[in-house]
C-alpha cells in the first residue's frame, strides 16, 4: 500500500472508526486516540498490507485496542456505581437523541454482541471477517449477531421506539395521542 | 455444520434471513417441529431490524493522519552524491580535454550551450529550456567558473568533452553531437506548508528532480522499434523499469500512460522510453492542513521521483567509481543497488 492509498483509507475508514470507537468509550478524546493509534500501526504496516485489507485491519486493531480500554472503564464505572445516588450525574434521558438512545440500548446487551453487531450492521463486514476480527468462530458470529438484534430490537420498543422502513421512530405515547 | 442445541441460533439467523439452501430450510424445519420452544426464538426476530446507522460524526484530527509523501532521504543524498561526482566529471572532462588538445574552448563554432531557466527550477514548456543554443566566445569567457553555479544544479552529459560553466547553466561541447543527457536539481528539506515565497522556492527546489530529457528528436528516433510502453503504476511497482526513465513533467499530472515517448540517448543501443511524470509546483504545494487533505488525490509523486533518484545518483554514482576506485564506500553500496537500470548506460558510456 503506497501513500495515495494509505490517504484513501484515512479518508474511507476513519469515521467509521472514530464511530465505532465511541460506542465503547465514553471519552471522545480517548476514542480520537485510539484511531489515531490504529492508523499509525496501518502506516507501519502500509508495506504487508493491500489497500482491501486495511478496513478489516484497522478494526481489528482498533478493537483491541477498545477492549484494553474497556477493561479499565469497566472498573471505573463500578466504582462510580458504588457511590451514593446523589454523588451521580443526571443522566437526561429524556433529552436524547437517537445516538444517544442507541449508546444507552446498546449498552444493556453483552459486549461481544454489541461487536458483532457494529460490525456487521454498521460496518458491512461479512460474518468470516467479523470472526477475524473478533476472533471468534464464524458460527459464534452468528449466534451473537441473532441474539443481539433480537435484544436490540426488544430493548428500543421497550423505549418507546419502533423500527420501520429501515428507520426507527418514536411511538407516540397515549397521553400525547389524546392532547 | 450439524444443527444442535447449541448452535440452533445461528441457522436461525441464517434460516431468517433467507441465506440457507433447500436441504438445509428443511433440516431446519424438522428441528422446528420437534422442538417447539425454538419458534418462539424465531418468532422474536425480526429479519427486517438492522441497527440504525446514525452519521459517522466526522473523525476530527483527520487531517493530522494523512501522510505527505517525502523524498526519501537515499534520493537526496543520490541527489547530493550526483552533484559531486558530476562535478568532478566536468572538472576530469575539462582537465582531459585541455591536457589532450589543449583546444578545447578555443571559439569553435561546434560549442553549444544548455541554458537553464534562472532560477526557476520548474521546466516549462515553450521555454526553451533544454534546448541548445551556439554560444559565442564572449559569453564562454565570461561565464562564472563552474563551482559557483553547480552547488544545486548539474548538467550531465554522456560525451561531453569540454565544459565551461555558464551563468545559470552548463556550456557542453559534444564531439559529434549536441546532446544533454540529463539535468538534475539536487532535492532540498521539504516544506509542509506553504507560509511565504521563501516556502515557495524551498517546495520547488525540494520536491522537482527532474530529468531533462534534451536529446534531439531525429528520425532515426522515431524509426527504431519503441520499446513497450509502462504505466505510471507499474513504473512504480517495479522501478527502476529497465530502459526506461522518468521525465519531469511541467504540468499537473500524468495525464495520459500511454503519452509516451521515445528518444536516442547516447550510449545506448535502443532509443530510450520516457515518461512525463508530475512535478510539484508552488501552487501544488498544500498551504493548509485541508488542502493536504485533498492532496491525496494527487498521483504518487514520490515513487515517479524516486525512479528518477535511482536512475541518475546511482549511474553516476557508478560511473564515478568505476573510474575513481578510492571513491566513497558508499557509493559502492549505491552502485550495485543501481545496477538494473544504471549498468547498461553506465558501461556504454565507459567505452566510450
Amino acid at each position: 500500500m503506497n501513500t495515495k492509498e494509505y490517504n484513501n483509507c484515512v479518508k474511507q475508514h476513519s469515521d467509521a472508526l472514530y464511530r465505532f470507537a465511541i460506542q465503547y468509550i465514553s471519552d471522545t478524546a480517548a476514542a480520537e486516540d485510539v484511531v489515531q493509534d490504529s492508523f499509525v500501526q496501518l502506516w507501519q504496516q502500509c508495506d504487508r498490507l493491500t489497500q482491501e485489507e486495511a478496513k478489516a485491519y484497522l478494526f481489528t486493531v482498533t478493537r483491541n485496542q477498545l477492549v484494553s480500554i474497556y477493561r479499565h472503564e469497566e472498573v471505573r464505572r463500578r466504582y462510580a456505581e458504588s457511590l451514593p445516588e446523589n454523588d451521580r450525574h443526571e443522566s437526561g434521558y429524556r433529552q436524547m437523541e437517537m445516538q444517544d438512545v442507541l449508546r444507552k440500548t446498546l449498552s444493556r446487551i453483552p459486549e461481544v454482541q454489541k461487536e458483532v453487531l457494529l460490525l456487521r450492521d454498521w460496518e458491512g463486514f461479512a460474518y468470516k471477517e467479523i470472526a477475524e476480527i473478533t476472533q471468534l468462530s464464524e458460527q459464534q458470529v452468528m449466534v451473537y449477531l441473532f441474539r443481539a438484534r433480537t435484544a436490540m430490537r426488544k430493548h428500543l420498543e421497550a423505549e418507546g421506539y419502533h423500527f420501520k422502513a429501515s428507520s426507527l421512530t418514536k411511538k407516540q405515547s397515549k397521553d400525547e395521542i389524546d392532547n | 455444520m450439524k444443527l444442535t442445541t447449541e448452535n440452533v441460533e445461528a441457522f436461525l439467523l441464517l434460516y431468517a434471513e433467507n441465506e440457507l439452501d433447500a436441504a438445509t430450510r428443511a433440516e431446519v424445519e424438522a428441528f422446528l417441529a420437534e422442538n417447539p420452544s425454538y419458534k418462539e426464538l424465531l418468532a422474536d426476530y425480526d429479519p427486517a431490524f438492522r441497527l440504525p446507522e446514525p452519521p459517522a460524526p466526522a473523525y476530527p484530527r483527520k487531517s493530522a493522519l494523512l501522510r505527505t509523501a517525502v523524498i526519501p532521504m537515499w534520493v537526496r543524498w543520490a541527489g547530493s552524491a550526483a552533484a559531486v561526482l558530476l562535478l568532478l566529471a566536468g572538472t576530469f572532462a575539462v582537465w582531459h580535454q585541455v591536457g589532450r588538445h589543449g583546444d578545447a574552448l578555443d571559439g569553435n563554432s561546434s560549442l553549444v550551450a544548455v541554458v537553464s531557466e534562472p532560477k526557476d527550477t520548474i521546466q516549462r514548456s515553450g521555454t526553451g529550456v533544454g534546448q541548445e543554443y551556439p554560444v559565442s566566445q564572449e559569453q564562454i569567457q565570461t561565464a562564472p567558473m563552474a563551482s559557483e553555479t553547480m552547488r544545486n544544479r548539474q548538467n550531465l552529459s554522456a560525451r561531453n568533452v569540454g565544459t565551461k560553466q555558464k551563468k545559470g547553466g552548463v556550456i557542453i561541447k559534444n564531439e559529434s553531437s549536441e546532446t544533454l543527457l540529463a539535468e538534475a536539481v539536487q532535492p532540498m528539506e521539504p516544506v509542509r506548508y506553504v507560509q511565504s515565497k521563501k516556502d515557495v522556492e524551498t517546495v520547488e527546489k525540494a520536491n522537482t528532480v527532474r530529468l531533462m530529457e534534451s536529446v534531439r528528436q531525429s528520425d532515426a528516433a522515431q524509426s527504431v522499434e519503441r520499446l513497450e510502453m509502462p504505466s505510471a503504476e507499474q513504473m512504480v511497482a517495479a522501478e527502476p523499469v529497465k530502459n526506461t526513465m522518468a521525465v519531469e513533467h511541467s504540468g499537473n499530472s500524468v495525464k495520459d500512460p500511454s503519452e509516451n515517448h521515445s528518444a536516442n540517448i547516447q550510449g545506448m543501443k535502443q532509443p530510450v522510453q520516457y515518461v512525463m511524470v508530475y512535478s510539484f509546483e508552488a501552487d501544488s504545494v498544500p498551504a493548509t492542513p485541508e488542502e493536504e487533505a485533498s492532496f491525496g488525490e494527487r498521483l504518487p509523486v514520490p515513487e515517479n521521483v524516486r525512479t528518477f533518484g535511482k536512475f541518475a545518483g546511482k549511474l553516476f554514482a557508478r560511473t564515478m567509481v568505476e573510474r575513481y576506485p578510492q571513491a566513497n564506500e558508499k557509493l559502492v553500496n549505491v552502485y550495485e543497488k543501481a545496477e538494473m537500470f544504471a549498468k547498461p548506460l553506465a558501461s556504454n558510456f565507459l567505452k566510450k
